[in-house]
């Protein structure tokens, strides 16, 4: 007793772009996204390992002679209707599963049509008819049917769909991805845990699969035995990126004018793709110029969103850069959109975001502070030197979850407060000192810069240093802490290699 | 790490840290700390910075010692050193303030930072005077706004008048947040 029967068009995109039988092979490419990737492929090119998720620059590798073809969605989306119409005359209970599959309650239709096994026969033939080529399964469930579609199985009379499901390979559950659960991914965890066909997923103990791999495994493993509670979710198809225009008249003088029409399209847009669950990957203006033909802009941005302010931002950086040359006529926007990705960053938030935030961030300081190169912008890097001060300059990079108040350490510490570069310094010694390298700066009276001259009380040290002894870069100093008359202390250096003072810093 | 501590450090991370330990009374905020250096407002600043998660040292004079910063507690990875640049001209005098000033503002509204130290102890007095008062209450207001970031400024002399909410003459004796609650 087959009760549905699924319908599966294999590789839409190319049957709606090309179709036919091309004796080389074909690819159908999408260009909107950062780099052309393959959406489709004709049996000739799939022969010579080419599959749909390849970049272009793979497929080309594997056959240099193939042709390729862009995506058009609008071909696309009519053969969607072409096909629902179709089906339309065997059922009026006719699920779509896009992109490219479509599940037909056949209950009560026997009676009318003949039975079921005849009607998949008729839909192929008028499907053949038109140039379309599709695969039928017939089942008493529809992962079942589903399934059976995917994998070409005649119709599976049982009521129990599970033993005739059992031999198929564990990848047929890819078909079965646009069900609200990434199959895909789950088939390869399944590979590697040694499952190689529906049979054994089906016999995984389901309090086990839970416990590992949540409501996904156990959707898995029904769909495995051919139950399909839960299964149908269908998704409204993509809207297709139908260019939002619009004319001025008058024509706008400047591109200012343009931004509160390109901020209504893409806020009404966002509401759109939130409704849909979709994220913008990709976007298009053109603008038709008074006389001085077309100007193009392009965006892709690196993570699929719908925040229709970055996206603005984005078109507004683009116009204030290349501004229209000329009066804008007209204005198209196209938009590409896929469902966005699946992932939490976090306990408290998305860190992909935040870091897309801070790079954006440290960016506008480095051009507040004229510091192309980052060495003056960022966080610091102690080297482990015998340099006490040596240290280097690297990129911000906070932990996500950081302890500030671990170890704070108790105590009086003084700070110093460094001087770069660090002045030289003029010493009197109330008397000449035997060796310089060798004398106390106590009692000194120390010429500091900018300031009136004062005489150092009390002196520790010296702290000896010497590195680098082996380039042109050699340093060798002695460190000393003083105290001024004053009070204030102070951190000298006397370099002897140049045998002169300096003020390395001040305490505070 | 338990999952208690995670929260906890999770919490500071995003800036709600403080707010918490106040019992839900506003973490934001602008203090004022004036003197002269040699007053120990660097030592009470970087121990004052350290508890936070994030910090952001604003240091138009180029005088931040991280080794210094490291011995009193300091996470030096969770820090973000603006050096400025005396020797350009372009940092320095009433344009370098202004500058300085749009730094501050960016980093408030970015709101990528717990605390804010900018440190102007070595800045000429008369130029810090010349800053304008509705550049502090931009600061102040954008302080509140965001609600998650406490700023200090050290200056050689008060400058910032009623946008600050607490304030060291010079000359006076300093005593720490932490040895005031003490």
């Amino acid at each position: 007793m087959s009760r549905f029967l699924a319908v599966w068009v294999p590789e839409l995109p190319w049957q709606a772009v090309a179709g036919g039988g091309a004796a080389h092979p074909q690819l159908v490419v999408e260009c909107g996204g950062p780099a052309p990737v393959v959406v489709a492929v004709n049996p000739q090119a799939r022969r010579l390992g080419i599959t749909a998720g390849m970049s272009w620059a793979q497929a080309r590798l594997r056959a240099p002679g193939g042709e390729a073809r862009e995506r058009a969605p609008a071909a696309e989306q009519r053969l969607r209707e072409e096909m629902l119409a179709l089906l339309d005359h065997f059922s009026d209970r006719c699920h779509a599963l896009p992109p490219e599959r479509w599940l037909l309650d056949l209950a009560g239709m026997e009676r009318l049509l003949g039975p079921a096994m005849e009607m998949a026969r008729r839909v192929q033939a008028a499907a053949a008819a038109r140039g379309i080529a599709l695969r039928c399964g017939l089942a008493p469930t529809r992962a079942a049917a589903l399934l059976a579609a995917h994998a070409g199985l005649p119709p599976i009379q049982d009521a129990d769909p599970a033993a005739a499901l059992a031999p198929l390979p564990v990848e047929t559950l890819a078909a079965l991805s646009d069900c609200g659960v990434d199959a895909a991914a789950l088939c390869g965890l399944f590979q590697r845990w040694g499952l190689a066909t529906l049979g054994a997923v089906a016999a995984l103990p389901p309090r086990a699969l839970a416990e590992r791999l949540g409501r996904a495994g156990l959707h898995c493993r029904r769909w495995a035995r051919g139950e399909d509670r839960g299964l149908l979710l269908p998704a409204a198809p993509p809207p297709p990126p139908c260019p939002l225009t619009h004319s001025f008249e008058p024509a706008l003088e400047g591109w200012l004018p343009l931004l509160p029409w390109l901020e209504q399209q893409l806020r009404q847009q966002a509401a759109e793709w939130e409704r849909g669950d979709r994220a913008c990957a990709g976007l298009r203006l053109e603008l038709r110029l008074d006389g001085h033909g077309d100007w193009h802009h392009r965006h892709a941005p690196p993570l699929a969103h719908r925040d229709p302010r970055r996206l603005l931002r984005q078109l507004e950086t683009a116009l204030a850069l290349q501004p229209p040359a000329a009066p804008i006529t007209a204005a198209a926007l196209w938009t590409h959109t896929l469902r966005p990705r699946r992932l939490q960053g976090g306990l408290f938030g998305d860190d992909a975001l935040e870091e897309e935030n801070r790079e954006r961030l440290l960016a506008r300081l480095r051009v507040l502070l004229l510091d192309p190169e980052g060495q003056r912008c960022g966080a610091p890097r102690l080297r482990d030197l015998h340099r006490p001060d040596a240290f280097v300059m690297i990129p911000w990079q906070p932990h996500a979850l950081a302890r500030p108040d671990a170890a704070v350490p108790a105590g009086v510490r003084p700070a110093l407060r460094a001087c770069r570069p660090s002045p030289a310094l003029t010493l009197d010694f109330p008397a000449l000192p035997a060796a310089a390298e060798a004398a106390s700066p106590a009692g000194a009276l120390c010429h500091l810069p900018r300031r009136r001259p004062e005489r150092v009380l009390r002196a520790w040290g010296p702290w000896r240093n010497s590195g680098q002894w082996w380039t042109d870069s050699a340093w060798s100093r002695d460190e000393w802490d003083v105290e001024f008359a004053g009070g204030g202390r102070s951190r000298l250096l006397f370099d002897r290699r140049l045998r002169r003072w300096f003020l390395l810093g001040t305490y505070d | 790490m338990s999952v208690r501590e995670q929260l906890e450090a999770g919490l500071r991370a995003r800036g709600w840290g403080a707010s918490l330990e106040r019992r839900g009374q506003a973490a934001s905020g602008l203090r004022e700390w004036a003197g002269a250096p040699g007053g120990r407002l660097t030592r009470h600043a970087l121990q004052w910075a350290a508890g936070g998660a994030r910090i952001a040292w604003a240091d138009p004079c180029d005088r931040f010692d991280p080794a210094s910063a490291q011995r009193l507690g300091m996470d030096l990875q969770q820090l973000l050193w603006l050096r400025g640049d005396p020797a350009r001209a372009e940092l320095r005098g009433l344009p370098g303030l202004s500058r300085w000033n749009e730094t501050l503002n960016l980093l408030i509204q970015s709101g990528a930072v717990e605390r804010i130290v900018a440190d102007f102890l070595d800045w000429p007095a008369e130029e810090m005077r010349r800053i304008p008062r509705s550049a502090w209450f931009r600061l102040q207001r954008g302080l509140e706004q965001g609600g998650r970031t406490e700023m200090l400024l050290l200056t050689p002399v008060p400058v910032a008048g009623i946008c600050a909410a607490g304030r060291h003459a010079p000359g006076r004796a300093l005593a720490s947040p932490e040895a005031r609650r003490a």
